[in-house]
């Protein structure tokens, strides 16, 4: 054991042992868990001491040492209330089969609740940790056909500060370039690295464990880092010191924050002050009315009415460009978007951390109500199901002078502890299946997560609704029985709720199936944008990022020298590749400047590009390096761009100009390419420009491999790079990959869906299994009696399965034309999208049918198959 | 009477207290037990049965020193009532009597 960091038992172990033990002997019981658990993790190791310890603390939960709560002891001293719980325990007992499949179900049903509530809660709860939350605001740009910019103009926010006296403080944001990483004894490291202006720690919350957040960020080359960062880089006190980053540049660590927590959308490692960005750069804040490249946030005064102000600010751009706007065909409009509504509504990334989606925490919490429902329905259907057996029972205590109420109460006792136990089984199997949901969900909770009164109310408040919801109508049903009838019991038989448990049954399947069209569709959509056409080939592709580099004729001398290397087909330099693409929304305008600019994507290449690639010309010719003019002047364009700009056809477009402010992209179109996709298929296919200077803007080195030991070709070509670059380090991957990493949300939404609609279908099948179960029970002598006569066991076992299987499929009929709807929605985000498959309705309805078919026959097959003569004396 | 009737288990306990003299307190009897009967016991089997017997008057207790080991925290130290050691000496010579009734009948055969 490590002597110097005693172990502990996990915090909410220990705080459920002390909820739940009697403070009397709380002392006297903690110290020996303590003890016990030293000793094990001294025996055993800490994994094990840790599972005894849960074990024990669950063993803790019995009567005689359990905390006496007032209300609980005047409730378990009135004899009636004792009497109902004995009566609902022995029932449990009694009904074992049905306990077991109801425990389940319930559980199941609670478990996905309450990882579906730690989810919610937590994407609700972004940003709510900075104290001014209500009063900032993010400042976006509004283009004229809805469209949201998240970054602003330059003097947007200065205006803001300067012109309007409502506004408290604003600060401006940058995300550091890639090559800014921290060298440290001769290695660099990547971290997430932005530049923020002096307001940023008065603005938000981030608390200081080093440093003053007024001041910490004013000064040019100044640093604040977090805490993981000051104890990687540092020992001790960090305040003071230096950091060198990207080569050589020295940076005064002025202030040391608590680590980010996981709900904050505004994420870094590490702050470079914005006086640093400013003196490295020509910008200003004064200047620059069309460099949209900084985002910004600003705080209001206390009091001051955001909306009045967001009515004032619009017209902007109007006011100070207004003649440029118009000469470009442009509009923009300034807006505000509520700090609360960034992460999880407005659709805008930030630039800073994750991006949270309102459909996901909509979806999530809707599937796990379906689960909840579902499994509420198990017990319903069950327990109507057997009301007719109990009905002496209560003939029995109506005679007696038992109320309705009373019995309603006795019958939801028993609901309320079965959901109890349920909850109790909750928690050993959350405590198991926690580290396959957060892969799940790309989360990273523990049971302790639990402990927050919030959660631990909410989870309260769930598990009596389940109780309530699953428990009242079959108190009800069998509480209104009237005594003569109950006590005749033969009457009632089945008659009771009948038509609710078949409507029940057909919603049971009519969300399942819901769960397995959606998974199939999305499954169907996936498989459909992997496998294609792109339009280039993305095989045997290995890229290597240069994005450190210095701008140089080195640049091309290393192309030279990969060409070299025998393993090595071709290797072209350029800024953009698919997946990653070139700059984006650049003004493209066919010969002079127009009304309309055309939004293009421009890259520059040089003459390996088309053919590493393996893209298509479809007119004209590719860069020659010995056309010198064709060169300096030459386009190559895609057809989407042709069309964009108004010509007729790819020979057409051939020798046409193209203007931009910009310059890039500029001169005389010489060649044209066959669309590719240049991003994964959720997205349409760009108008692309490109120019031959990957001298002066490549950063990627694609290189095209024959089908070799790839170790043997990354080894030859690190060997290259080491030969120039050896200061800088080799970074690389390969381009299908690269490619494929684009549809990994949609992968993620496969994979949980692929998850839930099975437990929907296990949640299901286990409450057909339940009341087969208990169906082919009954009837015992039905089939005793038919085999006598001469029926087959596979007649019998068609008898039990046809009421069924009309159930089934009249919930899969339903499910198609809300799943149509709702799928067609969905694929409509996407660009290249499947249509929705018929043929998937037949598997869904396959799917669910040949599952209740199997466990119908596997319960029914022990009754069909008994002799009659055992079947007959049945009873 | 129900309330000077002893189960199995809790006379397994109450024998237990009464070996380890001082040193009887939750840690050491579930550790003594087990070695004995040669089965796991969690700790809420064992302060179950002390609590109950302690309510029925076998057992008295009072804190003992607090260790580091414990973070801290008392233990509690048992002890066996005069009237728990009449009823073990009781059922000890119950069980006596018939043991050795049996064995003179096996004895006879």
């Amino acid at each position: 054991m490590n002597t110097t960091e005693p172990h502990n038992p996990p915090k909410w172990m220990i705080k459920l042992m002390r909820l739940i033990v009697n403070s009397d002997y709380l002392e006297e019981i903690e110290g020996d868990m303590e003890e016990i658990f030293i000793d094990n993790v001294e025996a055993h190791g800490l994994r094990r001491a840790r599972t005894v310890y849960f074990r024990d603390v669950l063993k803790l939960i019995r009567p005689s040492l359990l905390r006496k709560l007032k209300i609980f002891q005047k409730l378990i001293l009135t004899t009636m209330f004792k009497n109902n719980l004995k009566i609902a325990f022995r029932n449990i007992l009694k009904h074992k089969t049905n306990s077991v499949i109801n425990l389940i179900g319930l559980s199941i049903g609670l478990t996905i609740g309450a990882i579906a509530l730690l989810y919610v809660t937590e994407e609700f709860s972004f940003d709510d940790f900075h104290k001014n939350k209500d009063r900032i605001y993010k400042i976006v740009t509004k283009a004229d056909d809805g469209g949201i910019i998240e970054t602003n103009a330059w003097p947007v926010a200065y205006k803001f500060k300067t012109e309007y006296p409502e506004v408290e403080s604003v600060i401006y944001t940058r995300k550091a370039h890639p090559s800014f990483k921290v060298k440290d004894q001769g290695n660099k490291y990547g971290h997430d690295i932005h530049f923020a202006s002096e307001d940023f720690f008065t603005m938000f919350s981030f608390p200081f464990l080093e440093g003053d957040p007024e001041t910490a960020l004013t000064a040019p080359n100044t640093i604040v880092i977090t805490e993981a960062m000051k104890n990687r880089y540092f020992d001790g006190e960090a305040l003071g010191k230096t950091l060198t980053i990207r080569d050589s540049i020295k940076f005064q660590v002025s202030g040391v924050v608590k680590n980010v927590p996981s709900n904050s959308q505004i994420k870094f490692d590490m702050l470079i002050s914005f006086a640093t960005f400013i003196d490295m750069s020509d910008f200003q804040y004064t200047e620059g009315w069309g460099n949209f490249n900084v985002r910004n946030y600003l705080m209001l005064k206390e009091g001051s009415d955001a909306i009045a102000l967001g009515e004032k600010v619009p017209g902007m751009y109007r006011d100070n460009i207004g003649d440029w706007m118009e000469e470009m065909g442009v509009n923009f409009q300034v807006a505000l978007v509520p700090m609360k509504e960034v992460y999880l509504q407005s659709g805008i990334y930030n630039g800073f951390g994750p991006e949270g989606s309102l459909q996901n925490v909509k979806t999530i919490a809707l599937v796990a109500l379906f689960a909840l429902l579902l499994a509420a329905i198990n017990y319903i259907n069950l327990n109507t199901a057997r009301a007719a057996n109990r009905s002496k029972e209560v003939g029995v205590r109506k005679v007696n002078g038992s109320s309705k109420w009373m019995l309603i109460i006795q019958f939801l006792t028993e609901s309320f502890l079965l959901t109890l136990l349920a909850s109790l089984l909750t928690i050993v199997i959350l405590n198991y299946s926690l580290p396959f949901f957060n892969q799940l969900m790309d989360k990273e909770f523990t049971l302790s997560s639990y402990v927050d009164w919030r959660l631990i109310g909410s989870l309260v408040a769930l598990i009596m609704t389940i109780s309530l919801l699953s428990g009242y109508y079959p108190a009800w049903m069998m509480a209104r029985m009237k005594p003569v009838q109950a006590l005749k019991s033969r009457l009632n038989k089945s008659a009771g709720g009948l038509k609710l448990r078949k409507s029940l049954i057909i919603f049971q399947f009519f969300i399942s199936s819901i769960m397995v069209l959606a998974t199939l569709i999305v499954l169907n959509q996936i498989d459909f944008m992997k496998n294609q056409h792109l339009g280039f080939e993305k095989e045997q592709v290995l890229i290597l990022d240069g994005v450190n580099l210095p701008n140089d004729v080195k640049r091309k001398t290393f192309r030279n020298l990969l060409n070299q290397i025998p393993a090595v087909k071709l290797a072209s330099h350029s800024n953009a590749l698919p997946a990653h693409p070139g700059w984006q929304g650049q003004w493209a305008y066919p010969g002079q400047v127009t009304d309309k600019p055309v939004d293009t994507e421009y890259l520059a290449i040089d003459e390996n590009y088309v053919e590493v690639l393996g893209l298509e010309l479809l007119a004209g010719r590719n860069f020659d390096p010995e056309m010198k003019s064709e060169l300096a002047d030459g386009l190559l364009i895609n057809e989407t761009c042709v069309y964009a700009m108004g010509w007729e056809s790819p020979e057409d477009a051939i020798g046409k100009k193209i203007v931009s402010p910009s310059q890039s992209p500029q001169g005389t179109v010489i060649g044209v390419l066959k669309d590719y996709h240049g991003l994964g298929l959720q997205n349409d296919i760009w108008p692309k420009a490109m120019d031959y200077t990957s001298d002066r803007y490549g950063r990627y080195y694609a290189i095209k491999f024959d089908a070799v030991n790839t170790g043997k070709l990354l080894s030859s070509v690190e060997k290259v790079w080491n030969e120039l670059y050896s200061n800088y380090s080799f970074e690389y991957f390969f381009l299908d990959e690269a490619f494929e990493r684009q549809y990994k949300q949609e992968d993620q939404l496969a994979s949980v869906l692929t998850v839930f609609a099975m437990i929907i279908l296990i949640i299901s099948g286990i409450g057909l299994f339940g009341l087969i179960a208990f169906i082919a029970t009954s009837k015992t002598k039905e089939v005793g009696i038919r085999k006598a006569l001469g029926a087959t066991v596979f007649q019998i076992i068609y008898l039990f399965a046809r009421e069924f299987v009309t159930l089934i499929f009249i919930g899969n009929v339903l499910a198609i034309p809300l799943i149509l709807y709702l799928g067609t929605g969905w694929l409509e985000s996407f660009a290249y999208r499947t249509e929705i498959d018929p043929f998937i309705f037949l598997y869904c309805i396959g799917i669910t049918m040949v599952l209740s078919l199997l466990l119908i026959s596997l319960k029914t097959m022990k009754t069909a198959k008994m002799n009659p003569v055992h079947s007959l004396r049945y009873e | 009477m129900k309330k000077t009737k002893l189960g199995e288990f809790e006379e397994f306990v109450l024998l237990t207290v009464v070996l380890l003299k001082e040193d009887a307190y939750g840690v050491e009897i579930k550790k003594e037990l087990e070695a004995r009967l040669r089965q796991t016991l969690s700790v809420g089997s064992i302060q179950s049965a002390l609590k109950r017997m302690e309510e029925k008057g076998f057992l008295e207790s009072q804190f003992g020193e607090a260790t580091k080991k414990r973070g801290g925290k008392r233990k509690r130290i048992y002890s066996a009532t005069p009237q728990a050691h009449q009823v073990l000496n009781e059922m000890r010579e119950i069980r006596e009597s018939m043991w050795s009734s049996i064995s003179i009948a096996g004895a006879n055969q």
